[in-house]
């Protein structure tokens, strides 16, 4: 049964064509497969072929039915159309993935939040427990440290109690020492039930979540840098309390534990019939040290994104935020702005009119992207890149990880013309499909107006980027004319989108720059 | 299993850790056999152990710890054992004790790790064996393990690593002219330093034959897949920034020859380029090439499909053959 658990994927778990080397050199005739023994730090496996390991291992021995969700392509894959409604099922032609392991790792590696969603018996736990072995925490340690939600959990259930003796003897209430829960000091945090916690209770986990810091009686606590894994049979409202927007904001990525599939029942019995727990027997090699979490972190962020994939995602979160009948002031004219001001919903839809509300993608949503998310979104773009071994993030790293950070982040318009066409039936549900299909369309749109081709207005932003020392008076007023002929020419196009909003926004704060910088100019 | 009382003594004295290490090699390499892994020790290991021992005892256990660790891992990989795909390499260590005990005593890692790496490396080339032979010789003269590798850099230059031409030269420079003479298989009485000269500057000489005049074809190059070749279709040659290339498939290498052998490595940059480029004044016909001086018949291989050379080079393929021709054009 050891063995059973035991296996791992031999490594390179994604391999690449390796370019040969150019020079050659004899020294390399006394190098090979015997310098592990040598050199034991030479056979240290990179951490991200780590990763990979760790994900192979719980796809292949942890999780009995692993869904392939997370789709890469190498070249035309094979595609069918099943059913009435001509469901596409696709055979990936490249390694592909289970978003049920990979973004629980990617959390891991990133050290973020991650919420598991499903119905009850679905592995959520059971997951979240393997990810604190993952990090070299004993299974009793990991279950041990699990907070599990629940009506009555109060603030020092889940912070700590202030010692008996200060409280009788302390003359001031920063006197009173606090006896900390140890799982704040875990590299790993689990909440499991998250939505079953009283809301006063939900305040106290969201500055530990938000600011990483927990505070009774005047005492505060450091935690360490952590990965937090939450679990909730529902996220729509369904648990015993309604979660507060400001701790569902909190959290990075949402998974959702997809159904079993009965055709592996087989295992599930052997299971059963040999009395294990793969999470008791998670090989040692996959195991990662503080040391090697930290560094993991800091080698995910150090993955470039390239300039056309930034600018990709750029265009894409600049279609939400945009209403034009929520404002006045060219400034003001957001989705938030609406919100704040409580203004009826249904009646600024009805006002907007004049844009095509069904092509319009951001028409689909009554809400934009936070800085918050976006940061989240390059976060776990780096994240999937590095997992893949790829020296840069591609653009479809960022499309496979969107729909899992964006899920309950960007709200859909149910009553929006795109979700009553019958053809959008299955988004209505379906928010990952739904999210895939707004990056997929967005991505169309970019190709459409050819802006990795021609884009005069991120041209003139990095004109301004290259810096002011030396620009001549002259220069700046043909940079100020050329802004404003571009600003013309947005508005010769009648209708404004949300990508012209932001463009526009941005053509002004150049205005602004170079009018002060002449100004500067002219009286000194 | 009797075995050496000094591989003896060592393994008792460290049993716990002996099989926890095994413990470990078992779940890293769930295929490793106590039985493959007791023949080991029980052979090649135990009568290395004896030969060393004999010369200086003190380094046995260093000696046993080493070559405990890298059997286990190279059997759990499948380089040795039943199977195993570089069956020369306890010969090789054996052959080390035998040669060099003293050698062996001073360090046994860095000795035992590199002979491991480069019949591991051999074992993917092909041969090993002569490399082997020169390596016992240079065992008994060199005064260091430093040296010894240094010289068997040299010896597997010449048995065939065409590949290692330059670097193996670089390494010529700073080693003793009695160790490089019988890396290269020329009798020590008869080495002087031009030859050292002349092999950098000539690639198709050797200085333990006499050369004959130019141009001369010197060898035939690769072979089908189906024959523990490369090649899956004959190969065209081609020329790109002074490298003479063979494309074949799809697939492009480079061509690495000299007196001492000749051999392909993949090239990075897979776009067939093929050549057609002969030296002033030579031309094909009809399946023969022909030189101002001679000419050369290859009408049994098919027709001449690609040509290219360098300065000292001439390469060709054929129609019919998987092989392509090397001539020395000086």
């Amino acid at each position: 049964m050891l063995k059973l658990f035991q296996r791992l994927s031999a490594a390179p778990t994604n391999p690449k064509p390796v370019s040969a080397p150019r020079r050659f050199d004899v020294a390399d005739l006394y190098r090979g497969p015997a310098d592990a023994v040598a050199t034991p730090q030479a056979a240290a496996l990179p951490l991200d072929e780590k990763l990979r390991q760790a994900y192979f291992w719980i796809v292949n021995t942890a999780i009995i039915s692993p869904h392939y969700d997370i789709e890469y392509l190498h070249g035309p894959p094979q595609q069918y159309r099943l059913g009435d409604r001509k469901a596409l099922l696709t055979l990936p032609s490249a390694q592909s993935y289970s978003s049920f392991v990979l973004l629980p790792l990617l959390t891991f590696a990133t050290q973020r939040k991650c919420l598991f969603i499903g119905g009850p018996g679905r592995g959520k736990t059971a997951s979240a427990v393997l990810m604190g072995v993952l990090a070299g925490y004993p299974v009793r340690e990991v279950r041990r440290g699990m907070q599990r939600g629940q009506p009555q959990m109060t603030i020092a259930d889940l912070l700590g109690q202030p010692l008996p003796s200060d409280l009788i003897n302390a003359d001031s209430i920063s006197k009173v020492r606090v006896a900390w829960r140890s799982w704040l000091a875990m590299r790993v945090k689990i909440i499991d039930e998250y939505n079953r916690i009283p809301t006063r209770t939900q305040s106290a986990l969201l500055t530990l979540m938000g600011d990483n810091y927990a505070e009774q009686f005047d005492q505060i606590y450091e935690c360490p840098p952590a990965a937090w894994y939450l679990t909730a049979n529902d996220d729509q409202g369904g648990g015993t309390y309604q979660v507060i927007e400001a701790l569902r904001d909190r959290i990075d990525v949402i998974v959702q534990a997809l159904a079993f599939n009965p055709r592996f029942l087989g295992d599930l019995l052997t299971r059963i019939e040999e009395d294990a727990r793969p999470e008791e027997f998670v090989p040692r090699e996959i195991i990662f040290t503080e040391d090697e979490m930290r560094r993991m972190a800091k080698e995910v962020r150090a993955v470039p994104m390239a300039a056309p994939v930034r600018r990709r995602l750029e265009f894409f979160a600049s279609q939400f935020e945009y209403m034009d009948v929520a404002g006045d002031q060219f400034e003001y004219k957001s989705k938030d702005t609406a919100r704040l001001a409580g203004t009826d919903w249904g009646w600024l839809t009805a006002q907007d009119d004049g844009r095509d509300r069904l092509k319009d993608l951001g028409c689909h949503t009554r809400n934009g992207l936070s800085v918050r998310n976006l940061m989240t979104l390059i976060s776990f773009a780096k994240a999937m890149a590095y997992f893949r071994g790829a020296d840069q993030v591609a653009l479809d790293d960022l499309r496979q990880v969107l729909p899992f950070v964006l899920n309950d982040k960007l709200k859909p318009d149910l009553e929006s013309p795109f979700f009553q066409a019958a053809s959008s039936t299955g988004f209505r549900s379906d928010r990952i499909g739904w999210l895939r299909h707004l990056f997929d369309s967005s991505c169309k749109e970019y190709d459409r107006l050819e802006l990795d081709r021609k884009d005069p207005v991120a041209e003139m932003a990095s004109e301004l980027q290259g810096g002011l020392d030396g620009v001549e008076d002259a220069e700046v007023r043909k940079r100020l004319a050329r802004i404003e002929r571009q600003i013309a020419e947005i508005a010769k196009g009648g209708k404004i989108y949300g990508h012209l909003h932001d463009d526009l926004l941005l053509l002004k704060s150049l205005h602004q720059r170079y009018t002060n910088y002449l100004h500067w100019l002219v009286q000194g | 299993m009797s075995l050496n009382p000094a591989l003896a003594d060592v393994l008792r004295g460290g049993r716990s850790e002996f099989n926890r290490r095994f413990e470990l090699a078992q779940a890293r390499y769930p295929g490793i056999e106590p039985a493959a892994f007791s023949e080991i020790l029980s052979g090649p290991v135990d009568r290395m152990i004896g030969k060393v021992a004999r010369v200086d005892a003190a380094a046995v256990p260093a000696l046993v710890d080493t070559l405990y660790e890298l059997s286990l891992m190279l059997l759990g990989q499948r380089w040795i054992g039943p199977g195993g795909r570089a069956p020369a390499l306890l010969a090789g260590w054996e052959l080390l004790a035998e040669n060099a005990p003293v050698l062996l005593a001073k360090q046994p890692l860095a000795l035992a790790t590199s002979i491991a790496n480069a019949l591991v490396h051999w074992s993917s080339h092909g041969g090993g064996d002569d490399w082997l032979l020169t390596l016992s010789t240079l065992a008994q003269r060199a005064r260091s393990p430093d040296e010894l590798l240094r010289a068997g850099q040299i010896a597997a230059w010449r048995h065939g690593m065409a590949h290692y031409r330059e670097s193996a030269l670089e390494r010529a420079r700073a080693l003793d002219g009695e160790l490089l003479a019988l890396a290269l298989g020329v009798p020590v009485g008869d080495w002087h330093d031009r030859m050292r000269v002349r092999l950098i500057t000539d690639r198709w000489y050797r200085p333990d034959v006499p050369s004959a005049a130019p141009p001369r074809v010197m060898c035939r190059l690769g072979a089908f897949v189906g024959f523990g070749g490369r090649f899956s279709e004959p190969p065209v040659a081609g020329l790109i920034d002074g490298e003479l290339i063979l494309d074949a498939g799809g697939t492009r290498y480079t061509v690495h020859a000299d007196a001492y052998g000749a051999n392909v490595q993949t090239h990075p940059d897979g776009q067939r380029r093929a050549a057609q480029a002969l030296p002033s004044g030579w031309r094909i016909e009809a399946g023969t090439l022909i030189s101002p001086t001679q000419g050369f018949a290859f009408a049994e291989y098919g027709a001449i499909t690609g040509a290219a050379h360098s300065a000292d080079t001439l390469l060709l393929t054929h129609a019919w053959s998987h092989s392509a021709t090397l001539l020395a054009l000086v």
